[in-house]
């Protein structure tokens, strides 16, 4: 069997100084394999955010470990290989579109010719055809959170890690990054993402990872999941998931 | 799978957002304005007409001076500006999130505000040194001395811009790059007299006035010994290996 893309094991991530320190991540361990798909959900403050950005190498594990491609999280030669869009990220906004598309896939190891042909068409797959010339001044949260989508395809890594994959975009945007998302999954990439949307973790995901305070709740099949659900649907059934386990934190 | 980056196309491309945000932000038409001024100030001394040689010399001092400031003061700001705002902005996670190397971020970064700064700065110098009369002789050397101890300089500075925008908060930073490249001196000689560290602790306050000949140029004077102006050249590139060393350490492992 081949070699996981991420593999997390027993990682804790804390913030603050020691003795006043909050522990965001708390022992969890997963892994995903090559051409998975998978959503990682929970409430906000769950501890998404800084799994992800500990998988990026932002922040620092204070126990256990995180590895992508085999190596330590964080390695420039594991990120050449990633794909990334942060949860809420603003872009230069004294640079065109595709001035900024130029300095990521030319940091991503795109040469010239190569950004020639990407930009337009990475442009047109998120919705942003002919803005290129654009002020990112001038663009809407919407419109940013399509120009995140194109940096994090633009280089067509093999892994994409998306952190809240919708938050910012209308129905036709939700749209359109779905229809993307498959596409990059029928081609066998790996794709990891958080997101509160459930409807469009079921829809995409083949496999679902809840956090609940820093803790893995659940890391399970969607379709085992439907399973247990029944009728009421996935959403219902995490709140009920979450809701049991504070009464047993709270009964302990 | 996707290339690990030639280092110089890195710094290039890194440079280039540094750049643009200089052009496509206010700073540098707030120096185009004053160099404006200064220029319609010579043009009617010119035509009123300057006898005197000390006059001439007033306006060569006074022209260089501020593009001395104009340069140093742009490139504070600029890199007092490069990691707050990215951080603030969340600019830095997609910037992080590609194979390049964190020291390589900030060696970028710090390269291209120095290299605005020094752009800045020789085109302000030539329009000045152009366009103000000169009626007295001046030292070619001494000009090219005092014109490299500039690019040092510009380097320097925008080393503690970067480093001090890592410690503390951006307006902290700018008034405490401010206060040492404009009172150094002054503040190394307070602490030399007034406080027991004394002489030798005041020797690790920086002091960029040692690196600007302006004044020494357009006195007339004659261009600094050989050994001289390698100790000045010396003691900015000790300055700049530290700050270099501080922002490094202060950035690789600093969490986001």
């Amino acid at each position: 069997m081949s070699e996981p893309v991420i593999s997390v094991s027993g990682l804790s991530v804390s913030y603050g100084k020691r003795g006043r320190a909050i522990k965001a991540v708390d022992d969890i361990s997963f892994a995903v394999a090559e051409g998975e798909c998978v959503g990682f959900i929970g409430l906000n403050g769950a501890g998404k955010s800084t799994t992800i950005k500990t998988l990026m190498g932002f922040l620092f594990a204070t126990a256990g470990e995180a590895r992508v491609f085999g190596q330590c999280a964080g390695e420039p030669a594991s990120r050449s290989r990633i794909g990334y869009l942060p949860e809420v990220a603003l872009y230069y906004p004294f640079m065109k579109a595709r001035e900024l598309l130029e300095l990521y896939g030319g940091l991503s190891g795109l040469s010239k010719q190569e950004l020639k042909v990407r930009i337009p068409a990475v442009l047109e797959d998120v919705g942003l055809g002919g803005k290129g010339e654009i002020l990112l001044k001038h663009f809407s949260k919407g419109m940013q959170q399509r120009l995140g989508i194109a940096q994090s395809i633009i280089a067509e890594p093999e892994l994409y890690i998306f952190d809240e994959l919708t938050s910012g975009l209308d129905p036709i945007g939700r749209y359109t990054l779905r229809t993307l998302l498959l596409k990059l999954k029928a081609s066998g990439k790996t794709i990891f993402f958080s997101s509160h949307e459930l409807s469009e973790v079921e829809m995409l995901c083949d496999r679902v990872l809840l956090i609940h305070k820093g803790r893995l709740l659940r890391d399970a099949k969607v379709a085992e999941l439907q399973t247990e659900s029944g009728a009421q649907g996935l959403e219902p059934f995490f709140i009920e998931l979450i809701k049991r386990q504070e009464q047993e934190a709270g009964h302990e | 799978m996707q290339k690990m980056l030639p280092r110089i196309r890195t710094f290039a491309l890194i440079g280039r957002g540094v750049w643009l945000a200089l052009l496509r932000r206010q700073d540098l038409y707030v120096c185009v304005m004053l160099i404006c001024i200064f220029l319609v100030g010579v043009l009617v001394m010119r035509i009123v007409g300057i006898d005197n040689p000390a006059t001439g010399t007033f306006l060569l001092n006074m022209g260089m001076t501020f593009a001395s400031i104009c340069a140093h003061v742009m490139a504070l700001l600029l890199a007092v500006r490069q990691f707050p705002s990215e951080m603030e902005n969340r600019t830095l996670y997609p910037l992080l999130a590609r194979p390049v190397r964190r020291a390589d971020i900030v060696l970028a970064k710090w390269l291209a505000v120095a290299i605005g700064g020094v752009v800045v700065y020789t085109a302000l110098l030539s329009i000045v040194w152009a366009s103000v009369p000169k009626l007295e002789t001046y030292d070619f050397v001494l000009l090219a001395q005092l014109y490299v101890l500039h690019l040092f300089s510009l380097l320097w500075l925008a080393g503690v811009g970067i480093t001090f925008s890592l410690i503390f908060p951006r307006g902290l930073a700018v008034f405490a790059g401010g206060l040492l490249y404009f009172a150094g001196a002054s503040l190394r000689r307070w602490i030399g007299q007034e406080l027991p560290i004394g002489r030798v602790g005041a020797a690790y306050i920086p002091d960029f006035g040692m690196l600007d000949l302006t004044t020494r140029y357009t006195d007339g004077m004659h261009a600094l010994a050989g050994q001289d102006w390698l100790f000045l050249v010396g003691y900015a590139l000790a300055m700049i290996l530290c700050f270099a060393v501080a922002a490094l350490a202060l950035f690789e492992r600093k969490p986001l």
